[in-house]
């Protein structure tokens, strides 16, 4: 097979596309439902008596952050959600017993919840620009943003879902860490509003920096470090690959 | 010479007029599904009303008054309670039918000497109660950033119990509509969440056009969260006799529907 078994790889890496695929009411519609209900909803509540954050207007602000949101809990729940109906249904050997390595396990579960993240915001993305003006001020740093943060989030899926015995305990990772994090990591305010104490947290989270340099590609504004937060990505993407790695090889959780 | 045996006859109900001991099991098996399942249905619920009172206080700043005189977390929240009750009481009916389906469970209810009326009851009144232990426990975590007091007991239990069991009967029915639980998912994402979030929960009516105005006067839902809010705060931004009798006038309707399904035995019986 080479170095790689790109067949088995790409086999696999097709599996977990389809998967989401099939039920694209869920994985696809849904979200877009849900983030068009929530751009409804800020526009309703705040009117136009919203003011200006980081110098442009509200919803252009917020536009970028929703859909940061959305994708990267659509790249969590797709890595996650495919383990743990493995396990539970019995039928992950079926991933275990080919012949592909744990980097290639890894890459190809973690591909199919990046292009689910991405698939996401590709119809998110035009959907609220038919509502909100939006301009691309870098597109750089969308595209670097939307690669890392949906990496890091299907691999946080990955590990979560080896961790996880049963779907109350991903629904629990979900409900408890997941939307939290991303609810209040800057998606619907400038961390600038924060009390300085948790100015200072929000300056150690990921989560801040993946939404807070997306943004940027869209508004032109950044609340942090444009430099830290693409290092802040890339050691966490690091770290995560690693853990994921080191738990594919090991069989933690998988293998008896 | 043998015997005919004669036909076996169906035995005449000994339970009186209502069933009160197989209502009471049905009741009490939905209820416990919810506390036995309350991570995510009572503290998700709990956990995700936070958020989005935090989302608001924060996106918004403090001393914004969405109506004068009402800060904005006091307008909030109770949509907030209002939601998670209504949500949790959808669910709970609908996602009980749906699961005793998929499992073949649903024989279980159908069999049970239970007549159409008491099953419609059964669904709605532990639905009703999931939905109000999710509103309750949403009160008590919301303590640290508002505490809720009723303003108007009467109007909010009033508003409560008919706004939960209002969606209980909707999710007994679309449980019954559901085939799959890709059809339960639509019905919570597609109809249940926009309409309560749609209804009034984080805005006042003077934020919509005139035309949208008139309509969600006849919307039962603006009603339910109007309600509860009056409850808590005393405010009103709609006429509360009139709330009452829609959402008399709904619960009433649903509870027909739901009684004609469980009947016919629709997509229940082959």
């Amino acid at each position: 097979m080479g170095a790689v078994n790109w067949l088995g790889l790409w086999t696999l890496y097709v599996k977990e596309v389809r998967r989401f695929a099939k039920v694209a009411t869920q994985t696809i519609v849904a979200p877009l439902v849900t983030t068009l209900l929530f751009l409804a909803i800020f526009a309703l509540a705040f009117g136009a008596r919203a003011e200006a954050v980081a110098g442009v207007p509200f919803l252009e602000f917020l536009v970028p952050g929703l859909a940061v949101m959305v994708m990267v809990q659509n790249a969590f729940a797709n890595t996650a959600s495919s383990l743990v109906i493995s396990k539970v249904q019995g039928n992950v050997v079926d991933m275990l017993m080919p012949p592909l390595s744990p980097g290639e396990l890894a890459a190809a579960l973690a591909g199919g919840g990046m292009t689910r993240g991405i698939v996401v915001v590709a119809a998110v993305l035009p959907a609220m620009a038919i509502f909100v003006p939006l301009t691309i001020h870098h597109a750089g740093f969308i595209v670097f943003h939307a690669l890392a943060a949906s990496l890091m989030m299907s691999l946080l899926g990955l590990i979560g879902g080896i961790w996880a015995e049963k779907f109350d305990h991903m629904a629990a990772i979900t409900n408890f860490v997941v939307t939290p994090l991303s609810f209040l990591s800057g998606t619907f305010y400038s961390v600038e509003r924060l009390p300085p104490a948790w100015d200072f947290i929000a300056h150690l989270n990921p989560f801040f920096y993946m939404i807070d340099g997306f943004r940027y590609g869209f508004i032109g504004h950044a609340d942090g470090s444009l430099v830290g937060g693409v290092l802040v990505m890339l050691g966490v993407n690091a770290a995560l690959c690693w853990v994921a790695h080191r738990m594919l090889a090991r069989g933690y959780k998988l293998k008896a | 010479m043998r015997q005919a045996v004669p036909a076996a006859q169906p035995l005449p109900r000994r339970f009186g007029l209502v069933n009160g001991v197989g209502l009471g099991a049905m009741i009490r098996r939905d209820v416990a599904r919810v506390i036995k399942g309350y991570r995510h249905t009572v503290l998700g619920a709990a956990v995700s009303s936070v958020l989005y009172l935090l989302v608001f206080q924060l996106a918004l700043g403090g001393d914004w008054q969405v109506v004068p005189g009402v800060a904005l977390v006091a307008f909030v929240a109770p949509g907030l309670v209002s939601i998670a009750c209504c949500q949790r009481a959808f669910e709970t009916s609908a996602s009980s039918i749906v699961f005793d389906r998929l499992e073949g469970m649903l024989a279980d209810v159908i069999m049970a000497p239970l007549t159409a009326a008491e099953r419609t009851f059964g669904y709605a009144a532990s639905a009703a109660i999931g939905g109000l232990m999710a509103g309750a426990t949403v009160v008590v975590v919301f303590l640290p950033f508002i505490v809720l007091v009723p303003a108007h007991p009467l109007v909010l239990i009033f508003f409560a119990v008919a706004g939960a069991t209002m969606h209980g009967l909707m999710g007994a029915i679309a449980g019954i509509w559901a085939k799959r639980w890709d059809h339960y998912t639509a019905a919570v994402m597609f109809f249940v969440i926009p309409l309560n979030f749609l209804s009034g929960a984080f805005w006042s009516i003077e934020a919509l056009p005139p035309l949208a105005r008139s309509l969600v006067a006849f919307n039962p839902v603006f009603h339910v969260i109007n309600g509860i809010r009056h409850g808590f705060t005393g405010v009103s931004e709609g006429s509360l006799a009139l709330g009452v009798l829609l959402v008399l006038a709904v619960n009433a309707a649903l509870a027909v529907l739901l009684h004609r399904l469980l009947q016919s035995g629709w997509r229940v019986k082959a």
